[in-house]
């Protein structure tokens, strides 16, 4: 199924329109100690409010003071979104929900998005606030890199081919070099490409990131500026990720089938958003699956400041 | 740093990069046919299982994937398949433990027994999809006549639980069938995360039915393949749970023939050998037999190096340069080293080296300097340095002027005269440089410790280490292949970058230490990937180098090209015995040998640094003296609840090699006389 996916909506906001926006019955964000989570969680027009605590950040629930919060010391991403929903009473396939994705760790986000299409919740919003800077720019640590397990991400598995002759693995390289060596040496035997995010979301990102991803290159393979190597889509477009992918793939498939293809999300949560929705939508049910390299903590603030606030507005197919 | 790929012939390092045409091409032998090579000390006609044991590059997959199926169709193409297989006595089934994602089968609510059911049946599926493609290329190429086809499966029909259609009646068509049973178990594996249930599967085989009942047909049923084994190359063993590896072990135990095991995993790969079979645990020699292949590779270091050289005439070969084919040993041995630029040490004795006589024409020599510093601090007058130090020179050999002030410290410290020490240094100095005598006394001391005067030279004087050399890099490489392929790969990445013609002209001293320089700090980031010891491993290492370095630099090293400790494993904490394991298993410690204690006669292990990081700290490749390290200063290293000790071990040790204390406090007893 070919699917142009510039057709979704997406809108660039501000805190006052983030105010005057009809308001949504239900808004979930991740709690950190980022500028960004916090300034969207005050502005957001919504009759509930959630903050999700991530056993990976380490916070402690007596940092969210008043505010109504969930809990639960679960790493599993499939129990974690699946025990919140148990308390989330009175959502349905009709509510109007908002995600803000900005502080999401990656696998909850991904799993939540599946969680959605199969309790018919077709529509919904996703937020995301560009940052000004990254805390320590090219040397911005957002996990404490000590990689777990790398595995799919529970929902995302997928089938899987015993002939791995021409398999695939497409990372999109953030800044955690050793997270993309954990991922490109666990699919050793595979293809590789790398995905980054351009344009940037800031001027200098994309050298940072660049420099950054070099350092994995041992495992991952060299970055250049052939589109055999590496492919380009704006860091913050979680549409123009998923065309962009769904682009090379035909184009390789075309030439010669992939075996088992897999995604493995390290930038941008655009960009993760976009390849989970590019699964959801071409590759559920196939020989593809999501990958991710699980760390035990993951830093609670990375950057300073707010510069774009996205709106993505999200459609599955009504089945 | 844009390096040009297609031109590197050592780009490839990894062997699942390869093609099954290039594992081939890239096949080395270690030894000839009956002397030990590879395909000798694997034994694949073996009914005995094996585990193959390597560190991390050192040609596992390489060996597994030559010995499997398409390989022997590629390598017995001109005499026959068949002839070839019987030739070879097995036929091998190759399979990648990462190619199932073997971390799906865990959690989303279930018990570790529930998924290990759910998990045996898989394995059963997709084995019996490799065997059932092996048996339709055999059909396609007429070793198996195809009027037996419906019979054979139909007998592999009733390896099933349940019955299943007759009009399964082809390998194609059940091993399509196989395929859906196989996609109905991912899609429910993937939906449990939502669902919650793996109530839908249906598990129709019973363990060990496929995987042992079809090689049987096939030495039943088909009269040209009764003899040869059933060979299970099962790779990437590291990545299965504990759990999925009690069922491989199950199997091992378990086997029947024609079938065998050849388990690939990494040193640290092998996480229990339990099995399900009444509780029962697998043991070394009575149930399969290990062969670690970093020893057979390190422990004949000519056998490997000629190995290696044949290694790196392959791939140039293939890469259409530098015709060394076929290898003759004495003279691609020339070759190979001419690629490289060379320095030679014979050289610096006699001559004017490094261009420190030019450098320092104007100014004292640093060594100098830091002699006269050391001289003041103990208030000596100014014109007794002088003659001192005039004693010690000899201009146009800086190297024969380091050993004169390494004999110096040594009688400094054993608080002898200093200038009667200098004065005797003097006359040995001349008898060397103009009659070529050697006293013994004078030029022992030179013949242990040129590399590491020669070192300190270069680091006085401000000169980078170098590290070139074919023959280096092999050393370096310390019996893991596939870390030589990577030291090469740099070094003609960075000799293109820098613009040389590295196919025509030997590559630049300066190239082959950037590609050093650049290999060895790769080798030593791979340390931060190791679970969550890695961040403790890699500081561990860092203090270790450090050690070394300390006392390679001292005025007074203890010990020649120093990169070898051993110690008392019974007197150190847990946690640095637990390091000291890990860094063993990923190869960044070596263990080399034993030596006795000279106290207690113990026997102690020895253990080196890998070489390959050497340049990091710039320490030697050679390895001759070993130092006994102490409990606290194993630990102070090792354990990182104790590294805050570090400074202190160290300073304890390194000031009894240094000028003008040498571990004696300020106000001892005896003060060195002078005059």
């Amino acid at each position: 199924m070919t699917i142009d996916y510039s057709y979704f909506f997406k809108e660039k906001l501000d805190k006052d329109l983030l105010k005057q926006s009809s308001p949504y019955d239900y808004f979930i964000s991740a709690f950190s100690k980022d500028d960004r989570t916090r300034a969207v969680y005050d502005n957001v027009n919504s009759t509930n409010k959630l903050w999700l605590i991530f056993p990976e950040y380490n916070i402690s629930p007596e940092d969210i003071k008043t505010e109504e919060y969930f809990f639960k010391n679960s790493a599993d991403e499939s129990d974690f979104i699946s025990s919140l929903w148990q308390q989330l009473t009175g959502i349905s396939s009709s509510s109007n929900i908002c995600i803000d994705a900005t502080s999401f760790l990656p696998h909850y986000l991904i799993f939540l998005l599946k969680w959605l299409k199969h309790n018919d919740i077709n529509k919904f919003d996703i937020v995301y606030s560009e940052p000004n800077q990254y805390s320590k720019r090219e040397l911005t640590q957002f996990s404490s890199e000590t990689v777990i397990a790398v595995r799919q991400i529970y929902g995302f598995e997928g089938n899987h081919c015993s002939d791995t002759s021409n398999d695939l693995l497409i990372i999109n390289s953030g800044y955690d070099d050793k997270l993309i060596s954990n991922a490109a040496e666990h699919k050793d035997h595979a293809c590789k490409i790398q995905l980054f995010g351009f344009p940037p979301l800031q001027a200098d990102m994309y050298q940072e990131n660049i420099l950054r991803a070099s350092k994995a290159q041992e495992a991952a393979g060299s970055i250049s500026n052939e589109e055999s190597t590496s492919l380009l889509a704006p860091a913050n477009d979680p549409f123009i990720t998923a065309n962009v992918i769904s682009r090379y793939i035909h184009s390789i498939e075309s030439k010669k089938p992939i075996s088992n293809l897999y995604l493995c999300p390290l930038g941008t949560k655009p960009q993760t958003i976009g390849i989970a929705l590019y699964y959801l939508f071409e590759q559920d049910g196939k020989s593809a699956s999501i990958i991710y390299p699980f760390c035990d903590q993951y830093s609670q603030q990375s950057s300073f400041g707010i510069s774009d606030i996205w709106k993505y507005t999200i459609e599955f197919p009504t089945s | 740093m844009s390096k040009s790929d297609s031109h590197n012939p050592f780009n490839v390092t990894k062997a699942v990069d390869f093609s099954d045409d290039e594992i081939r091409k890239y096949w080395v032998e270690i030894a000839e046919p009956g002397e030990g090579g590879f395909l000798d000390i694997v034994k694949p006609t073996s009914p005995m299982p094996m585990l193959i044991l390597g560190g991390k590059g050192s040609g596992k997959t390489h060996i597994m994937r030559y010995l499997s199926f398409p390989l022997q169709k590629i390598r017995h193409h001109e005499v026959g398949l068949l002839e070839g297989i019987t030739k070879d006595q097995y036929i091998g089934i190759y399979f990648r433990c990462g190619g199932i994602n073997s971390g799906r089968f865990y959690g989303k609510g279930y018990t570790d027994e529930a998924w290990s059911t759910v998990f045996e049946y898989y394995m059963e599926l997709w084995f019996a999809q490799l065997l059932l493609g092996v048996l339709e290329n055999l059909l396609e190429l007429n070793i198996i006549d195809i009027s037996t086809e419906k019979e054979i499966s139909a007998t592999i029909l009733e390896l099933f639980d349940s019955t299943l259609p007759t009009s399964l009646d082809s390998f194609q068509g059940l091993r399509n069938h196989l395929i859906r049973l196989q996609k109905e178990v991912d899609m429910v594996v993937n939906n449990c995360a939502i669902k919650r249930n793996l109530d839908e599967i249906t598990i129709s085989i019973t363990r060990g039915r496929m995987i042992f009942g079809i090689p049987k047909i096939i030495s039943d049923k088909i009269s040209t393949l009764k003899q040869p084994l059933i060979l299970y190359l099962i790779d990437e063993f590291e990545n299965l749970s504990e759990q999925q590896q009690t069922y491989i072990n199950t199997l091992i135990r378990e086997k029947e023939s024609p079938s065998s095991f050849k388990i690939g995993a990494r040193l640290y790969g092998i996480k229990t050998y339990d099995t399900y079979s009444g509780g029962e645990k697998n043991k070394k020699d009575s149930e399969f037999e290990t062969l670690i292949l970093d020893d057979v590779l390190r422990k004949d270091e000519k056998k490997y190096e000629h190995f290696a050289r044949k290694l790196i005439a392959r791939r140039m070969t293939e890469f259409g340069v530098n015709q060394l084919a076929p290898y003759d040993e004495d003279t691609a041995k020339n070759k190979l080293n001419q690629l490289f630029e060379d320095i030679t040490i014979e050289a610096y004795r006699t001559s004017d080296i490094l261009g420190i006589p030019e450098k320092y024409s104007n100014s004292e020599r640093p060594y100098f300097k830091k002699l006269k510093e050391k001289l003041n601090q103990v208030e000596i007058p100014q014109d007794q340095i002088e003659m001192i130090t005039d004693n010690l020179r000899c201009s146009d050999f800086p190297l024969i002027e380091k050993l004169n002030l390494f004999h110096l410290y040594k009688k400094w410290s054993e608080r002898q005269d200093l200038l009667d020490s200098s004065k005797t240094i003097n006359e040995n100095c001349i008898k060397l440089l103009e009659h070529n005598e050697r006293v013994p006394s004078y030029y022992t001391l030179y013949s242990h410790f040129k590399y590491d005067l020669l070192a300190q030279l270069r680091k006085e004087c401000d000169i980078s280490q170098s590290y070139v050399g074919l023959d280096n890099f092999i050393s370096m490489s310390m019996g893991l292949p596939r870390n030589l392929l990577i030291l090469l790969k740099q070094i003609y990445g960075w000799a293109s970058f820098n613009g040389e013609d590295v196919y025509n002209h030997p590559i630049s001293v300066k190239s082959q230490q950037q590609g050093i320089a650049e290999g060895s700090e790769w080798f030593f980031k791979e340390t931060k990937m190791i679970w969550d010891e890695g961040k403790k491993i890699q500081e561990s290492i860092s203090r270790l180098g450090l050690f070394f370095k300390k006392m390679r630099y001292s005025d007074k090293p203890v010990e020649c090209s120093l990169n070898t400790f051993s110690y008392d494993p019974n007197k150190i904490s847990e946690e640095s015995s637990k390091i000291i394991k890990f860094a063993q298993r990923w190869s960044l410690l070596i263990e080399v040998g034993t030596q006795k204690d000279r106290n207690t006669s113990a026997i102690h292990p020895q253990i080196q640094l890998n070489r390959i990081l050497s340049p990091r700290w710039d320490l030697p490749i050679a390895r001759r003296g070993t130092i006994a390290l102490q409990p606290d200063e194993i630990n102070a290293i090792f354990d990182s609840s104790l590294a805050c000790n570090f400074d202190d071990v160290l300073k304890v040790r390194v000031n009894r090699m240094n000028a003008p204390l040498f571990g004696k406090p300020p106000s001892a007893p005896k003060q060195p006389t002078l005059f």
